[in-house]
């Protein structure tokens, strides 16, 4: 019960009798992402959704396969993707957020790794992550975590051979081509070059999540610490 | 109040889980075995979706500080009011300073406890469930399973209950249905094959996150990256040492391993009661035969209904 659409470059498939999901095949890109954030936009202006989940160049929906007819969904969901072509491309949910950042020293360990690794100083490398500009694209991994789009090609690093037990909760990090901040302490393997106070998920806040998809995101340096 | 005398292995307030959460990371938690929560609930004439006790692998000792009704579900074994005997799937009065003793547990992995009126723990994001591994809500707020002195309060019965009564509770078996993935294609011949025939082991690495399986591993013909995408309870992933993973309660809300196939609802109940070095098996299904087997199930909750309809 796969619905695979050439022309608008789709594919629609149940991953229960109670789920859907709808994946792009094209190649990820902010555009098919925003088309994405757009797509589950709209789905929430229904009241049928349990849940509704963008991913990376996809989007999954939850419902009650009782009440409602999953080729039904599925065929709806053909027609909105359809209608994503006449969206404005700039459509997104226009949200800024900077976050604060405690570069280096204990609050970045790895950060003169990184920048060896990239054959930069670690002023340029600060200088590189904290002026750019990046795009939450989805939301998944833990309540809060990011994955981020956006990191400049010059600072990717891989991932420590060898994971940390313990990442303290706020440290932003580097992991191959991404970039990220951990909300809580738990064990991890990215490059870990500073830390911020900022809380990414709070589940007393009426908005638990200090990032949502689509969201632009700018680091800003607080201080730089040394070794 | 319930005081805890001894908690068990990891007993947690639970409910139906935190809904419409997930795009910010944040997985449904509640009870692993849904339908005997259910049961429980209904048993001591409380809603639907009141908080109830958890039991991950008793014994479980609890000393009762108030007169109500409660109710046990779940994988059986031995339980007791001040040691006289007291059965599943049944509720029975209990007296102020009471002692309830629960389990071992002879096959099986956990039991659910409701009580009249229902625990009062916070709710926090919607539910009271506990996501022990993100760390919040349950009873303390901060995803707490129980331990020796705490105390549960409960309120008051929600309707007069005038008689015990008892119900049958659905048959375990170890054979669930599965709907294959779209991804079921990429898997080779025989690894499909080998997948619904094998005999499966719960592994002891299995907790509320996933029910992480042993047995001959899985092979994909292509080994392609899968992106993150929405995942949901029952969905089962294969990781690169071909060991499945069945997700439940507490998966995260995206993941990207391929996957073989999905659990059917109407048998996540069954998943939920899957103990350490149980054998499951797996069985092709429809989606069609799923929703069948979730309307049948609704059928059975509804003789439920009326029967303790026909006590009052």
């Amino acid at each position: 019960m796969v619905i695979t659409n050439k022309e608008l470059q789709v594919s629609i498939y149940p991953v229960s009798e109670g789920s859907v999901t709808l994946a792009s095949t094209c190649s990820v890109s902010l555009p098919v992402q925003k088309k994405i954030w757009w797509l589950a936009a709209k789905l929430r202006e229904q009241e049928k959704y349990i849940d509704i989940v963008p991913g990376m160049n996809n989007l999954t929906v939850i419902f009650d396969p009782i009440a409602h007819d999953i080729e039904k969904i599925m065929s709806e969901l053909l027609i909105l993707w359809k209608n994503t072509d006449y969206i404005d491309n700039a459509h997104s949910l226009q949200r800024e957020i900077t976050i604060s950042v405690n570069y280096g020293g204990h609050f970045g360990p790895d950060i003169e790794e990184v920048a060896s690794l990239c054959k930069m100083s670690v002023t340029q490398l600060i200088e590189c992550h904290s002026q750019g500009t990046y795009t939450v694209f989805f939301i998944g991994f833990q309540p809060g975590f990011a994955y981020l789009g956006g990191l400049e090609a010059c600072i990717a690093t891989p991932r420590r051979a060898e994971p940390r037990l313990e990442v303290p909760a706020g440290s932003i990090g580097i992991g191959g081509s991404q970039t990220g901040i951990y909300p809580k302490v738990s064990p991890g393997g990215w490059q870990l070059i500073g830390r911020t106070d900022a809380i990414l998920f709070d589940p007393y806040r009426e908005q638990p999540s200090l990032l949502l998809p689509g969201d632009t995101l700018r680091f800003a340096v607080n201080q730089v610490s040394s070794c | 109040m319930l005081e805890v005398v001894i908690p068990g292995l990891i007993s947690s307030i639970q409910d139906l889980g935190r809904k419409n959460q997930m795009h910010i990371g944040v997985s449904h938690s509640g009870a692993l075995d849904q339908l005997s929560f259910h049961l429980a609930n209904r048993l001591v004439e409380n809603p639907a979706n009141t908080p109830a006790l958890e039991i991950i692998m008793p014994p479980a000792i609890f000393t009762i500080h108030k007169d109500c009704w409660i109710a046990l579900t779940g994988s059986f074994c031995s339980a007791s009011l001040d040691n006289k005997v007291i059965w599943f799937g049944r509720r029975t009065q209990a007296k102020k300073g009471q002692t309830l003793k629960i389990g071992p547990i002879p096959r099986g992995l956990c039991c659910y406890l409701a009580i009249s009126g229902g625990f009062t723990a916070p709710s926090l994001m919607n539910s009271s469930a506990t996501d022990i591994k993100a760390g919040f809500g349950g009873h303390t707020k901060e995803g707490s399973t129980l331990k020796k002195g705490d105390h549960l309060a409960f309120g008051e019965s929600y309707c007069k209950i005038n008689q015990d009564v008892g119900i049958k509770l659905p048959f375990w078996d170890n054979t669930l249905r599965v709907i294959t993935s779209a991804e079921y294609s990429q898997f080779t011949p025989k690894s499909q094959q080998s997948f619904f025939e094998q005999d499966w082991i719960v592994a002891n690495s299995s907790n509320r996150m996933g029910f992480r399986l042993q047995g001959k591993p899985l092979n994909r013909i292509e080994r392609t990256d899968i992106l993150s995408q929405g995942v949901v309870r029952g969905v089962i992933q294969v990781p690169p040492n071909g060991q499945p993973i069945i997700l439940a309660a507490e998966a995260q809300t995206t993941g990207g391993y391929p996957r073989i196939g999905t659990i059917i609802q109407a048998d996540l109940w069954k998943l939920g009661q899957a103990g350490i070095n149980q054998t499951l098996k797996f069985k092709p299904c429809s989606i069609d035969e799923a929703k069948e087997a979730l309307m049948r199930q609704q059928a059975y909750l509804d003789r439920v209904e009326y029967i303790l309809q026909s006590t009052r």
